[in-house]
Order: structure tokens, then sequence, then C-alpha cells
């Protein structure tokens, strides 16, 4: 209920009944409630300040403290009640009154509901005295508020974090040839391999997890378009590049056992610098590739989803001899109705990765990117509470980067410990 | 307390049961102010029923206006700001109860109460309603060879009484929302 409206609908009421029974004394009843009405709206010039200060960090699900200064610069006396408008945070609404001129300290506690960057945006009421009407004040505050994941959330995460296999994923999501019900051979088990395939007979004999291979209806071509370009290579601490070679062997010995016939398109930002195909070692591939690490920080985060600047473009024009990109003249070179697998980094250039997706779908291929993130590959014995920060808010933006991919190209991120030993040892 | 008693003494007055009725939103305010606020309208509209329809230009009728008005304001400050004792309280409650004895003096008396509540109120905003009451008195006083009909005195009170709805409705507010049961 609106008290005001009461109020004007009785006065309305009053005002009626005298006239309809011809009495001035009631008349003057209704008058009396019009004069309060109208005297308390005169009145009400509220002026408040309202400065809140949160703490610079806190951590996910726990309450931190914040304080309030609640000044009443106006002539009339009301309640100020300060409440949370976000839904990053919930916080209770703290209420006080105040006569003029008066100030008061409040504390309030915030509990942080979203991790990262959380915007926080308080707002503050002023009721007068007689409970008829209220203004909005904005809040004086430091909006932002840096929040870390609490320990249960990292441990939950890490329980539903599955082992991302990437093999398995970029199988899966290629759907390269479908199993038919002939037998072919039995080898060992590979990480992606369906474990219902598993041959228990021979697993007990032989010691060691044997799957059953059962022949594939197509054996179509496979491209794997790989980003060689330095700035992808870039790293401090070392290991994303021996994972990388790792990954493209492993990845050419897997198909490779299938039968597939498999090419390699590998391109930087301005040209496409190398086809090998047909591929048959693996090892002579990476040596052919020759991916190196490059010294240097390596980009964490993502460059904006926009289109390339004229002056961005002339550059790659005089460096690659056109406009384009490398990754979009790559998939240019890729056959119509293969299955590409690209290796890169979607941060350094998503527009163009966006575009080359769009080409590969024009020419009936089918293309799953294989994200080797930087920031799971950063060394973390080193690591100090700024690093961390800076770390998550990047991988925080990368997150979201991926997310606005998937709906273009299906981005299966891999970090260090994605690749098992035995994969390795087989290799 | 002060309107408690006005309305108490403005029953006794005018010898009209009806006013008894404000002792309700008086005691539901001390518990809540918005079914106290209900009870007022109640009370009210009861009032402007039982009202009997007497010209302002006698001397039942004047003092029927006056005491109707200014009971109905001091009653509704307590209903919507909050019941108030202290000493200045106190002090206009005993003079209420006082000039009583006398319908003129009863009728200074709560014009008096009236006015110096308003002060406490709405400070300096109650000039406006000094000088509407005397405006209003000076413009029925001029009228009273031509409106000596009782429907006729009521619409020009209403009228005049629209002014102050006017002079509100120069500064932009918002209405207060809230819940039938008031949290605290």
């Amino acid at each position: 209920m609106k008290r005001a409206e009461v109020l004007l609908s009785l006065a309305a009421v009053v005002a009626g009944t005298a006239y309809i029974l011809g009495s001035p004394a009631s008349a003057l009843m209704g008058v009396a409630i019009m004069a309060y009405y109208s005297l308390a709206r005169v009145t009400f010039r509220p002026v408040i300040k309202v400065k809140r200060t949160l703490p610079e960090r806190g951590i996910e699900g726990e309450p931190v403290e914040s304080r309030i200064s609640v000044e009443n610069l106006s002539p009339i006396p009301g309640t100020v009640t300060v409440s949370e408008t976000s839904r990053e945070a919930f916080a209770r609404g703290v209420k006080t009154f105040l006569k003029p001129g008066e100030r008061e300290y409040l504390e309030q506690t915030i509990v942080p509901l979203a991790k990262g960057r959380i915007r926080l945006k308080g707002r503050a009421t002023f009721e007068d005295e007689l409970g008829l009407f209220v203004r909005e004040f904005p809040v004086e505050e430091r909006d932002e508020m840096t929040v870390f994941p609490s320990q249960k959330s990292i441990r939950e995460a890490m329980r539903e974090r599955h082992q991302v296999e990437a093999l398995a994923e970029a199988e899966k999501e290629l759907g390269i040839g479908a199993e038919t019900m002939e037998f072919e051979e039995l080898r060992e088990f590979l990480p992606g391999d369906d474990i219902t395939k598993i041959d228990w007979k021979a697993t007990s004999r032989l010691q060691k997890l044997i799957v059953r291979v059962f022949q594939r209806e197509t054996m179509v071509d496979i491209y794997l378009m790989v980003n060689v370009d330095p700035r992808f290579h870039r790293e401090l601490s070392g290991g994303k590049t021996d994972y990388l070679v790792l990954i493209i062997a492993q990845l050419t010995a897997y198909f490779r056992r299938f039968g597939h016939t498999i090419r390699v398109v590998a391109y930087d930002d301005n040209r496409v610098v190398k086809v090998i195909e047909p591929v048959h070692d693996p090892l002579t591939l990476v040596e052919k590739l020759g991916l190196k690490r490059e010294r240097g920080l390596p980009v964490l985060r993502p460059s904006p989803i926009s289109r390339a600047s004229p002056l961005s473009r002339l550059v790659m024009k005089l460096k690659g001899g056109s406009g384009a990109h490398g990754i979009t003249k790559a998939s240019m070179k890729v056959s119509e109705g293969s299955y590409v697998i690209i290796v890169d980094d979607p941060a350094l250039h998503p527009t163009e990765l966006m575009k080359a997706s769009g080409i590969l779908k024009r020419r009936a291929s089918r293309a799953v990117l294989l994200y080797p993130n930087p920031i799971l590959f950063s060394d973390k014995s080193s690591l100090r509470e700024d690093d961390l920060e800076v770390l998550y808010r990047a991988y925080h933006e990368r997150k979201e980067l991926v997310k606005r991919l998937m709906g273009h190209v299906k981005v299966i991120e891999v970090g260090p410990g994605d690749l098992l030993p035995v994969v390795v040892r087989e290799l | 307390m002060i309107g408690l008693l006005a309305v108490l003494l403005a029953g006794v007055v005018l010898k009209e049961w009806a006013f008894v009725l404000g002792i309700i939103p008086y005691l539901l305010r001390l518990k809540d102010r918005n079914f106290a606020l209900l009870a007022f309208y109640a009370y009210a509209v009861v009032l402007a029923v039982m009202a009997p329809g007497v010209s302002l230009y006698t001397h039942e009728g004047f003092l029927q206006a006056v005491v109707l008005f200014t009971s109905t304001f001091l009653l509704l400050d307590e209903v919507l700001g909050g019941v108030r004792f202290n000493r200045e309280a106190t002090i206009v409650s005993m003079l209420l109860l006082a000039s009583a004895l006398n319908d003129y003096t009863f009728m200074v008396a709560l014009l008096g109460a009236t006015i110096y509540v308003a002060r406490l109120r709405f400070r300096e905003t109650v000039y406006y309603l000094v000088g509407w009451l005397g405006a209003s008195a000076l413009a029925l006083y001029l009228l009273r060879n031509i409106i000596p009909d009782r429907v006729a005195q009521s619409f020009l009170i209403i009228g005049l009484g629209l002014v102050f709805l006017l002079l509100a409705e120069r500064k932009g507010v918002d209405f207060l929302e809230v819940g039938l049961f008031e949290k605290k």
C-alpha cells in the first residue's frame, strides 16, 4: 500500500461526502487531510550523502564487512536504507534514522556470490518521518571488488573437472568414420578409447589394458592446421611448446593407426608457412614443423572480437601479400569434406578464427580447435598473489571468449595434465 | 497525546459519540502505522457522515467546523508521525483541557495547538497553513451574504482546499510503497 494514496483517497471521499450532505464542517475535515498531505509533500526535500567503503578483495561465499557513512544534509528527519542491487553479491539492507545534519557510520555485511571482478551497486533511499514519500540516492563507492574462489568451490571444481582427453573429444566431435561390427585387431588401450571396448581376456593375459578395434566405415582425410607463429609459442617457464610437439605427434600417430591420411598445414599470422602431405611418421612431421619455444611473456588476455583495422590489414598485406590472416589462408588449403583439427590459441586472433571456421563450414569440412591454454602452463611455483589475480582475470576473459567461439567451432581446452604418461611412453 | 485529547474533548464539546472512535487509530498507532491509518480512514468516513449539516455562519456550525478541522489534523499527525509523550505535549494537552470550559477558548486553543504541531512537524512550511486559514476565513467572511447555502459553503471550502494540492503538486515525489504488515 502507498500511504500517500490512502490519504488522498480519504480526502476525496470525505470531501465528496461533505458536498453531498451539505456539511461545511465535513468539508473542512477533508481539507485538513489535504493540508496535512500537502505540507508533508512540500517539506519533503531530502539531501543525503552516502559513502560505502568496500574491501578490495574477498572470497566467494565468505562475508566481508563494508563501512557506510550516511549524512543527512536536509532539513527533515527520515530513515535512510542502504541496500545492494547487484546480483553478484548479497547484502542485507541497513537502516538508520537520521535527524537533520546528523551523520552516522554503519557496518554492512556483504557476501560475494560470484567470482572474479564483481561490480557492486549500492542504493540508498530516504523515507520521510511520516512514511509517505521516498527518494533514491546514489551511493559513492569503488564499485568493483576482486573475489577469489573459495577453497570449497575450488575443491568442487576439481572434483567435477573431468580429465580432458583431447583425442577422444576431437574424434567424437569430428565424428570420424563410424565403427562397423567387423573386428580388425587388438591393441593397447590409448586415452580416448571407449572403455566398453576393453577386451578383458586379453588384458588379463598380457597384464595390459587391451581394446578391440573394429573396422571403420570411412577413411577421410584429416587436416592438422598448426599455428607456428612465434607469438603462439611464447612462454616463460617452458612446457607449452614441448606439449604441443607431443600432442601433434600423438594426434598423427593416433589417426595414422586407423589408416587416415593426414595432411598438415602450418601457418603464422600472415601466411601459410608450409603444407606437409601426406604425413607418415609423427617424428618426421615434428621435425619438419620445427616448433620451438620463444622466450617472452605469452599473450594472456584475449584480443577483442572486431574487424581488423585498415592499418593492420595494410601491415598484413605487406608481410603476407594479402590482407587475409594466415589462418584464413590455411583454411583455404583444406579439401572439401575433410576433418580439421586446428591447434591454436583463440585469444590471439578470435575474429580470424571465426572467419576460418566459417570457410571450413562452407567447404563442408568439420573442425575442432585444440586450444592449449597458456595460463594452465604457467609456472605455479613462482606465482605471487598479484600474478594470481592477473592470471585469474585473464583466465576468466578467455573462458568468456571460448563461450562465444563455441557457436562457431568446438573448442577443446587442454593443459599439461591432459597428456597422459602412457601415451608419451607409447610415442 | 495532543491528538487524542483534542478528539475526545471535541466529542464532549460537540456532544458527538463518534469522536470516541478516534481512540482506535491512536491505540493501533502504538503497534502499527498501517493499521492505524486504515482505522483513521474508517473514523474519518464515519465522522464525515455523522457530522450534521449546519451553516458556517452560525455559532454551532462554526464551532463544529473548527473542531473537526483541527482535531482531524492533530489526530492524523499522531497516526502518521507517531505519538509524542514529552513535556511540551503535556503542557499543550493541559492547555487544551483547560480551554474546553468555554467554546471560544477551546477553538482558539485548538487552532493554536494545530499550528504548534504543524510548526514542529513542517517547520517554516506551516506559514502556508496559516496563510490559507487566514485567506479562507477572509473569503468566507466576504462571501457571507452570497453563499448562505450549506452546499455552496462546502463547495467553496473544498475548492479552497484544493489550493493545497496544487501547491504540493509543484514538487515531484515518489510515494513510498509498503506492505500492509510493516517490517520493523
